[in-house]
């Protein structure tokens, strides 16, 4: 395409310049004729002032040599005729009413004249009629040449194109085609091959490393991003375990909201009991007083009284310490055998009372706290020396058994038992299975435990016989508390 | 007697017609030199042309040549140099001048006003067979045309040069 519009303007000019030449031409053949006139004229001169009409006529006959020439004249200063000249079978002309002043032109013929002057003196005009001649002659050279100028064109661009094509197009070919290639695949790894040392090299090989560059942003945006899921891989993780905390918390919130209204509505229920033992008691005692009847059941009374007050104390330190389980914050090394044997000094009286032989392990040291172990192992084995048969000695033996993740301790006993029924009820807070009178207590001891087990990350549970004895297991996880 | 009247009569008024178209012709003729004389100027050379001060024509011998040409130098110039005429009648009083007209009705011979003719002259005269003589330039009528011939090797002695215009059209004589 490039080539035929090189071509069409190619045709353009050597129109324009054949056109161009046409009109120089002729140009050229007027300023030619005027030039001849000229001459004639000068010469005329002296046949003009000496009036030699011969000279005139033989000096316009020599104009026989140029065949373009049809008609020439030599007018006197009167405007009479002084020579004239026409060629062979061209009819006479008359140039007398002629403007002289410009040539004219009617379609392949001209008049030229010019005015012959000596010193200043006019003298006479020459007159040359004459025809462009070989115009047409001419014109086919024109073309003939035009023609080969344009094939000569057509010729060397078709060489020219070719080479460039191999030197430019193909090569810009080649790397259009590359790139594109590589914005649809998207692959930066690709590369534009190039061997040439010119502009187009130079440009593959900055492309080239514009490419290495994106590909090198392209690998570290990606470990970007991967690092960055990790991050929030890592982040929803945290964030689970938190939630999951905050569930826990928020379960143990709700199950220590409950245990709290349970304890509240049972230790305003058993506190009731011993208050309404000292009211109604200290009203007999008041009746009796403002009716001034003293019985002998006033000690008694005030004995019941007593009882009951001592009672409710029990109770309030009960639970006292039960509510402050779990409030030391500093995990120990608690060594069990320590514990059991700061118990055994303190129940020293009652065990010598009970008669209870007691057969100890050697303990593990635990991870825990102290005084709430403390707890944990009195309550037990104050227990199975309590809840004793009549007439049996009590035998008592705390064993421990290590396993792969933590210790399961066992306190044994001899004493009643408990039914089946009672297993999940036992650990409740303030469930007592006997009356106060076959065994006191504040039914807070075994609930104690509990929590304290589970405070350190493990679990309590029984197993029991009627009237045959007790098996209070539990197990303390080795690596502490959670 | 009558008859013979008649004759001298017819005669007298044809000699006095053909004299008075004989005179007319002849000032005509004598017209048509001096305008040659004056043009003769521009095609020939003379050696002093820058230093003279003007131009002089003289005219030897009686010739009906000086009124044409008195008028003619009473208008115009020869290369914006004054025209003066000068008259001659023998070969010793010939001065200077640029043109010599040697009139026919001299009555010296040719070789004895040319001895006398100073170097630089244009020598022109009206004679048959005067240019081969010796003069420059001799007029002849030629079919009844005023033409003039030329003596080549009369104008290069004279130290003059003639125009190949002027030339092309005279009749040279060797």
């Amino acid at each position: 395409m490039q080539m035929s519009t090189a071509l069409i303007a190619v045709l353009f000019c050597c129109v324009i310049f054949v056109i161009n030449d046409i009109k120089v031409f002729k140009r050229n053949n007027v300023s030619n004729k005027y030039s001849i006139a000229e001459i004639v004229g000068v010469n005329a001169v002296a046949p003009l002032i000496f009036n030699d009409q011969e000279a005139a006529n033989k000096m316009l006959l020599n104009l026989e040599s140029n065949p373009s020439i049809l008609n020439a004249a030599i007018y006197n200063k009167n405007g009479n005729e002084f020579a004239v000249y026409r060629k062979v079978g061209e009819p006479s002309f008359p140039f007398m009413n002629k403007n002289a002043r410009r040539p004219m032109f009617e379609d392949q013929i001209f008049i030229v004249n010019y005015r012959i002057f000596n010193d200043k003196e006019f003298l006479g005009t020459v007159w040359i009629r004459s025809e462009v001649t070989a115009l047409k002659g001419i014109i086919v050279d024109y073309i003939k040449v035009a023609i080969f100028v344009l094939l000569i064109a057509i010729f060397t661009t078709v060489i020219v194109s070719y080479f460039f094509q191999k030197v430019i197009t193909n090569p810009i070919t080649a790397f259009v085609k590359k790139t594109k290639e590589i914005s649809e695949k998207g692959d930066f790894s690709l590369r534009i091959p190039y061997g040439s040392r010119d502009e187009i090299g130079i440009l593959s090989g900055e492309f080239n490393n514009m490419l290495l560059q994106i590909k090198q942003m392209e690998t570290s945006l990606k470990e970007i991003n991967a690092e960055l899921e990790e991050r929030v891989k890592l982040r929803t993780l945290e964030l689970e375990t938190a939630n999951r905390e905050l569930r826990n918390k928020s379960e143990e919130l709700v199950r220590s909201n409950f245990e709290l209204e349970q304890f509240a509505y049972i230790a305003s229920h058993d506190l009731q009991e011993p208050l309404r033992t000292i009211s109604n008691f200290v009203g007999l005692f008041k009746k009796q007083i403002v009716e001034n009847k003293f019985d002998k059941s006033v000690p008694q009374y005030l004995n019941y009284i007593l009882g009951a007050t001592e009672r409710m104390q029990a109770l309030i330190t009960d639970l006292l310490s039960y509510s402050r389980i779990g409030h030391q914050k500093n995990i120990q090394e608690v060594d069990c055998n320590e514990v059991m044997q700061e118990i055994i000094k303190d129940f020293d009286a009652l065990i010598k009372t009970s008669n209870a032989k007691i057969y100890v392990d050697k303990l593990p040291v635990i991870k825990g706290h102290f005084s709430e172990m403390k707890s944990l192992f009195q309550n037990l084995l104050s227990n199975a020396i309590k809840f004793r048969n009549k007439n049996v000695e009590p035998v008592i033996s705390i064993t421990v058994q290590e396993r792969n993740k933590d210790w399961l301790f066992a306190v044994k006993d001899n004493g009643i038992g408990i039914s089946e029924a009672y297993h999940d009820k036992l650990f409740k807070i303030f469930q007592r299975l006997h009356s106060q009178k076959e065994f006191p207590g504040t039914g807070i001891g075994l609930a104690q435990c509990k929590k304290i087990v589970e405070l350190h990350g493990g679990n309590i549970w029984v197993e029991s016989t009627l009237n045959i004895g007790s098996t209070f297991y539990f197990n303390i996880p080795k690596n502490g508390i959670i | 007697m009558k008859k013979k009247k008649w004759y001298i009569v017819f005669l007298v008024f044809m000699i006095s017609h053909y004299t008075h178209a004989a005179k007319q012709t002849e000032a005509e003729e004598y017209n048509l030199k001096a305008t040659f004389l004056y043009n003769f100027a521009n095609f020939i050379e003379w050696e002093n042309v820058l230093t003279d001060e003007s131009f002089i024509i003289g005219i030897i011998g009686p010739s009906s040549i000086k009124a044409p040409l008195e008028e003619i130098a009473r208008t115009k110039t020869i290369n914006n140099k004054k025209i003066i005429i000068r008259e001659f009648s023998r070969p010793e009083d010939v001065t200077f001048c640029n043109i010599l007209f040697i009139s026919e009705k001299s009555l010296y011979e040719l070789n004895a006003i040319l001895e006398k003719v100073p170097r630089n002259t244009l020598t022109v005269t009206e004679k048959k067979d005067y240019a081969l003589e010796g003069a420059c330039i001799n007029f002849v009528i030629v079919k009844n045309k005023l033409k003039f011939e030329t003596n080549l090797n009369a104008i290069q002695s004279a130290g003059l040069k003639a125009s190949a215009q002027l030339l092309k059209l005279a009749i040279i004589v060797n």
